[in-house]
């Protein structure tokens, strides 16, 4: 099953924050995440990854779980970026974070506002050679 | 002799031009408003709900009126009382009005559809504010949920089609209502600088300019050529920086990974530029109150002008391989039309605009920074259709790396700060409205500041309009060509937050 995971992981990436652009800047030729295997995907079904970022209101939080219901297992989710792990103007109180934990279990957390390219990768990274 | 009189009683030809259109507009709208003033560039009408159909029925129909653009509508609170603010324009041509209407305490929501049914009877685009018919779960047979499609991440869309052909579509931004009206309340100015990029993340210069350029009004605050000339530089790095993103985000759909591959590349190095300056990629928070955060220094400047002449030529390239192939002009051309008309009537501003071949660009017609110190032209394309928008992004990346060398070779010397005290900040009351030309069209910003404090403050990008109109222009293509005209448009997620 590891090796399965090695050369194939697929992740979805939801919300419409900041870090989005920093994410996806990882396909570039200069990070280039395809050389371990990881690739981006728009469905749930074929993801193994969840990466939750950006900003959510109420419908937002509902979707996302939906989401990662519909994803078959094994799979994961990661919190990226300080509008979801931190308290801040678009999440008073924390609440987001705590919404999601009551939920699911959260696999990494990539602080930063927004984290770097390189901060994102090493995370999808550690996660790999974990499973 | 005539200009120097003229520069020193007035700015510029175009504060003549607006203290004119105010006496004039005084005369015409004499008993149907209360009060006009000059709020920065724009003229504020203040409209008795009674006589608001009247107003616009003559901003509209006067011929040296004209206003043919619907911008935007903003509902704001201020000591209790509710207002609603309607942006109109006229283009070509100048002028630009901001109605301010009051709503009754009570049946608000009831006034509030009242006013919108006046304004959808001289500009479509208002009812898009208003309340529009869902296309029923049993009619849609096709609804897009948020990041299935690119383009697509921060509003759902409904759409009935016939045979690959779109029929209705309908537009749902209630997941994006993250932020609400008064997140201001409560803030201190330095944390409001700081969070005001998230509103426009793809090119995060463009809402602290605008913001801190507001401020800078209402202390009557003049700037260092020094600091004027850091924020220019930091406009044009970051506006390259987006349309690099938005060709890389066309490439990504036409799955075109060679272009797709070098544009990221060149994305890098742009913000890599952007990192030795400000410290930041994306959020810079490095533009203040009376300048810049801390200076460029002479590294962070010849890094700059080494780096030019090699990101001019990668762009060239990158735009001679896609366009040197004809499966991607097929997919590109006459696809997601914007005619003249429908772009001025639903206030479409920026590339989207010059696309169309209207030369409406805020740097050359309004005194912006200093930018009158740079020479440039603005270039146009004719058809409005996806390349155009595409070679208008590619012809703006050149002339913006024209301009920085021009930055660069003139930079002046002097202070990048004249110092303030933020908590001893104490502001003329009144009403300012400060704009900037940002790489999706016109940012604008509405405050209303007591002597310590902002009462109420409105941030509008053009990303809105650039929605409204994408669920018009998307009825009559193919499904498969949504996802491509969505990306087209360069709608700004951050932007439609507070919508």
């Amino acid at each position: 099953m590891s090796s399965i995971i090695r050369s194939n992981f697929n992740i979805l990436v939801t919300g419409f924050g900041c870090c989005k652009q920093e994410i996806f800047a990882v396909q570039g030729p200069l990070y280039d995440i395809q050389r371990f295997g990881v690739n981006f995907v728009s469905t749930p079904e074929y993801a193994d990854l969840l990466v939750v970022q950006g900003f959510y209101n109420n419908e937002g939080i509902i979707r996302v779980l939906n989401i990662y219901e519909k994803m078959s297992h094994p799979k994961g989710i990661i919190a990226v970026g300080s509008c979801v792990l931190n308290r801040n103007l678009f999440n008073p109180g924390s609440k987001l974070l705590n919404r999601f934990r009551s939920s699911v279990k959260i696999n990494m957390y990539v602080p930063g506002c927004p984290p770097r390219p390189e901060a994102f990768m090493y995370a999808i990274l550690r996660i790999i050679n974990k499973s | 002799m005539i200009d120097d009189i003229y520069n020193r009683i007035y700015p510029s030809s175009k504060s003549v031009f607006v203290e004119e259109t105010e006496r004039n507009l005084e005369f015409i709208l004499k008993d149907k408003i209360n009060h006009i003033s000059r709020a920065g560039f724009d003229l504020l009408i203040e409209v008795p709900r009674g006589n608001l159909y009247m107003v616009v029925k003559e901003l509209k129909e006067n011929p040296e009126l004209n206003t043919n653009s619907f911008q935007s509508i903003a509902a704001y609170k201020n000591d209790k009382r509710n207002f609603l603010l309607v942006n109109l324009k006229s283009s070509p041509g100048d002028l630009s009005v901001l109605l301010k209407i009051e709503m009754p305490q009570k049946e608000i929501e009831r006034s509030y559809i009242e006013i919108i049914d006046i304004l959808k009877k001289f500009y479509k685009a208002a009812g898009f504010y208003g309340y529009r018919d869902k296309i029923t779960i049993s009619k849609a047979n096709i609804r897009i949920a948020p990041g299935a499609l690119d383009g697509l991440d921060c509003f759902d869309l409904d759409i009935y089609a016939e045979e690959d052909k779109i029929k209705e579509a309908y537009i749902n931004t209630d997941i994006s209502r993250v932020v609400s009206d008064e997140f201001y309340k409560g803030m201190e100015i330095y944390n409001l600088i700081a969070y005001i990029s998230r509103f426009d993340w793809k090119a995060g210069i463009f809402p602290e300019v605008c913001l801190c350029s507001a401020f800078e009004e209402l202390l009557q605050l003049k700037l260092t050529k020094r600091a004027q000339y850091a924020r220019m530089l930091l406009c044009e790095l970051y506006r390259i920086s987006n349309h690099i993103y938005f060709i890389s985000n066309i490439c990504n759909i036409l799955q075109y990974d060679i272009a797709y591959g070098l544009c990221l590349l060149e994305r890098e190095k742009v913000l890599r530029l952007i990192e030795t300056i400000t410290g930041s990629r994306v959020t810079p928070n490095f533009i203040r109150i009376g300048g810049a955060r801390r200076d460029i220094g002479e590294e962070a400047m010849l890094g700059i002008r080494k780096n030019l002449p090699l990101l001019f030529k990668s762009i060239s390239r990158i735009e001679k391989i896609m366009m040197n192939d004809f499966l991607i002009i097929e997919r590109l051309k006459n696809t997601g039309i914007i005619s003249k008309d429908v772009a001025l009537e639903y206030g479409i501003t920026g590339p989207n605009l010059r696309a169309c071949g209207i030369r409406y660009d805020l740097r050359k017609d309004k005194d912006l920074i200093a930018y009158k110190d740079l020479s440039f032209t603005v270039p146009i394309r004719r058809s409005g259709d996806c390349l155009d928008r595409v070679l208008i992004r590619f012809s703006e990346i050149f002339q913006s790396l024209k301009l920085i060398n021009q930055i660069i070779d003139n930079f002046p010397r002097g202070t990048h700060i004249k110092k303030i005290n933020l908590s001893h900040l104490e502001f003329q009351p009144g009403v300012i409205s400060q704009g900037i030309e940002c790489p999706h069209g016109l940012y604008k910003i509405y405050m209303e500041a007591g002597k310590r404090n902002i009462d109420s403050l409105i941030i509008k990008g053009p990303s809105i309009n650039s929605l409204i109109l994408s669920e018009e222009i998307i009825k009559g293509s193919n499904i498969e060509d949504t996802d491509l005209i969505l990306v087209s448009l360069d709608i700004s997620p951050g932007e439609i937050m507070n919508i």
